[in-house]
């Protein structure tokens, strides 16, 4: 009787068993004919949540300090470069250009904005004066330059955003004489920018919005959403995933991130 | 018939054991009912303790950004160190607890390494199918999407194993501690998957987190026991545990396999090691797991995406069990219902399995599976806080 009472269970958890897998495989099958909704979409500012009203509004000490977080984690993936007039000022003493936000592509290898009509001039490391610069390659069809710098002792890689769909604050980081600088800012809908010396869609974002050529933007948990350039006059973001492209172009192996 | 001492003891705090089902005992009061679904044995069958997924994670949702926002964005990015340091807390918890049942218990643990990888494939190609035919936009690579689905379902607390004298609620609970293994060990490999690691040497990849696990492992042994106080001791633990999580935050490899070799190290090496950790570990065990439970509630983005593979992650999760159970029940000798019905609460290792791949997949490929895991979590616990009991009655019956 009881081999029989066992048997009779297992047999029970037995059909238990494939009723289990089968509704599941059919569940799934069904779901597989419906197509995701999201291409449907249109984009809509959300409604605010049920309990929104209930919610403490966000101070700007918490934006200041997000900010500050994002740069001190950046700050050690970028360098300083300092810029100079490619010709000698035909008279006068005219102010230097401002310096600018260089990306580290390798350990040793950074990459910067280098506008026409100028040339990088120095580096400079943290705590220290300006040091001799050693470009490897210049671009002049896209204004780039790699530029040879001293590996930073620890350096974290992070990827880089793909897919860059607007609507987030993100941080604009730039360099001054006195060092990195950050400013909050909100991109809303990114427009697609075609140019034919870029291997692939820029961004049009000046709507409107202060963000210096040749700064570097992050996504608010520190990875690299692109590099702001100008193009006819005005604005445009390159996608990390360009600047990748390129980086790779210039020298073998390159990527964006040490 | 004389119940044994340990049975009249069970049922002095409110439990039934077997023989009150068979005689058919009037049902306890909705209080006395309640108490008896809440007390249940914690993850890794510790002390008993409320089932910590059904309170935390709706309450770190409802403190969250997405709610009240009590816990702030900038909050939440400040835990995440602290985050991965929990981590390699409960990897040497599960690494402590395969290191005493190993030698003893391999049929154990070949049965929960096979309950665990059956519900993983089940998980996995469930959701890759899924998000392919469903064309669904994922920003990562889906192999690594869908594996880290497979490997958050085959996490089993046995929470809801109620302490009972039943043979099957012991095994149950051994199972579940021992079917966190191999999903660890799978976890050092998929982040291979991932984009990132392509620009870096696999094989150094694969072999940090052994690599570092032993270095701590071998730290704490040198340390523990040379301490001449207690608080001096729990520095030293306390700081193995950081150094565990910190080195495999900076390397990019998963604190959970750095901290099961680690407990492994601990456990295997002659010693009171394991025991100074065990004890330790277990003033900061329920912190540990509140934290994180929290920080997911907290960090739940709802998203159609995360809605969209909800579907196949309960449904798959739990053929995968039933199934699991089936070929595993064999194995150590039980019912393969009760086998399944123990196994089917997730605990708090889902949980950690995708805070850890939120930290290395992309934001918004990260986002959806947290928010995934966290929902099918809650369901699960709720499904085996409330729903389990009665069904086993029935096939008691």
């Amino acid at each position: 009787m009881a081999s029989n009472g066992s048997q009779e269970r297992q047999g029970r958890e037995t059909r238990l068993l494939m009723l289990v897998v089968v509704v599941s495989i059919a569940v799934l099958l069904l779901l597989a004919r419906l197509r995701f909704p999201a291409a449907e979409l249109v984009a809509t500012v959300p409604p605010p949540g049920p309990l929104a009203g209930l919610a403490k509004q966000a101070a700007f000490d918490d934006l200041a300090q997000t900010m500050s977080a994002l740069l001190a984690r950046v700050s050690q993936r970028l360098v300083i470069v300092e810029l100079a007039e490619t010709r000698p000022p035909s008279r006068g003493q005219p102010e230097p250009p401002s310096p600018v936000a260089a990306i580290l592509v390798r350990p040793d290898i950074a990459l910067a904005y280098v506008p026409t009509g100028l040339r990088p001039s120095g580096i400079v490391s943290a705590g220290t004066a300006g040091e001799a610069v050693d470009v490897i390659v210049a671009d002049p069809q896209r204004d780039l330059a790699l530029l040879r710098v001293t590996p930073p002792a620890d350096v974290r890689a992070e990827p880089a955003v793909e897919n860059f769909t607007g609507f987030s604050y993100v941080g604009v980081v730039d360099a001054t004489k006195g060092g990195l600088t950050i400013q909050p800012v909100f991109v809303g809908r990114v427009g697609p920018r075609l140019i034919d010396a870029w291997p692939g869609g820029l961004f049009t974002i000046d709507h409107g919005l202060n963000v210096p050529i040749g700064s570097f933007v992050f996504s608010i948990d520190s990875r690299l959403v692109g590099l702001v350039i100008r193009d006819k006059g005005a604005a445009a973001l390159v996608p990390a995933s360009v600047l990748e492209t390129v980086v790779t172009g210039l020298v073998p192996g390159g990527s964006i991130g040490p | 018939v004389r119940p044994s001492t340990g049975d009249v003891r069970r049922r002095e705090i409110g439990g039934q054991d077997p023989i009150d089902r068979r005689l058919g005992v009037p049902q306890p009061s909705p209080f006395v009912w309640l108490r008896s679904l809440l007390r249940t044995r914690s993850a890794l069958g510790l002390a008993p303790s409320l089932t910590p997924a059904v309170i935390f994670l709706p309450l770190g949702a409802l403190l969250g950004p997405q709610a009240l926002g009590v816990i702030r964005p900038g909050l939440l990015q400040a835990f995440d160190l602290a985050v991965t340091i929990a981590l390699a807390v409960l990897g040497v918890l599960v690494g402590t607890a395969l290191g005493r049942e190993v030698r003893s218990a391999s049929l154990l643990f070949l049965a929960a390494s096979l309950e665990s990888l059956v519900t993983i494939l089940a998980v996995a190609g469930a959701s890759a199918y899924m998000i392919q035919a469903t064309q669904m936009p994922i920003a990562a690579p889906v192999a690594a999407l869908a594996v880290a689905l497979g490997l958050c379902a085959s996490a089993s607390s046995a929470t809801s194993a109620d302490p009972d004298s039943e043979d099957v609620a012991e095994v149950a609970t051994r199972v579940a501690d021992l079917d966190d293994v191999l999903p660890i060990v799978i976890a050092m490999v998929a982040f291979l998957l991932l984009p990132e690691s392509s620009h870096r040497n696999v094989w150094l990849l694969i072999a940090a987190s052994p690599v570092v696990g032993l270095a701590v492992g071998a730290i704490g042994l040198l340390l523990f026991e040379r301490a001449e106080t207690s608080a001096e001791r729990v520095v030293f633990v306390l700081g193995a545990l950081a150094l565990a999580g910190g080195a495999a935050s900076f390397l990019g490899v998963s604190p959970l396999g750095v901290g099961l070799v680690a407990g492994l190290t601990w456990t295997m090496a002659p010693g009171r090691a394991d025991q100074i950790v065990q004890d330790d570990l277990r003033k900061v065990q329920h912190p540990v797991v509140v934290l994180l439970l929290v920080t997911a509630g907290a960090m739940i983005v709802p998203s159609v995406s995360a809605l969209w593979l909800l579907t196949p992650y309960l449904l798959f999760r739990l053929s995968g069990k039933v199934v699991g159970a089936w070929l595993s029940a064999r194995l150590v000798d039980v019912g393969a219902a009760d086998l399944a019905a123990y196994l089917m609460s997730p605990g708090v290792l889902a949980v950690a399995f995708a805070l850890n791949f939120r930290q290395v997949l992309p934001v918004e490929a990260g986002d959806t599976l947290l928010s995934t895991v966290a929902m099918g979590t809650a369901a699960f616990e709720l499904f085996a806080f409330a729903v389990v009991p009665h069904w086993r009655r029935g096939v008691a019956a």
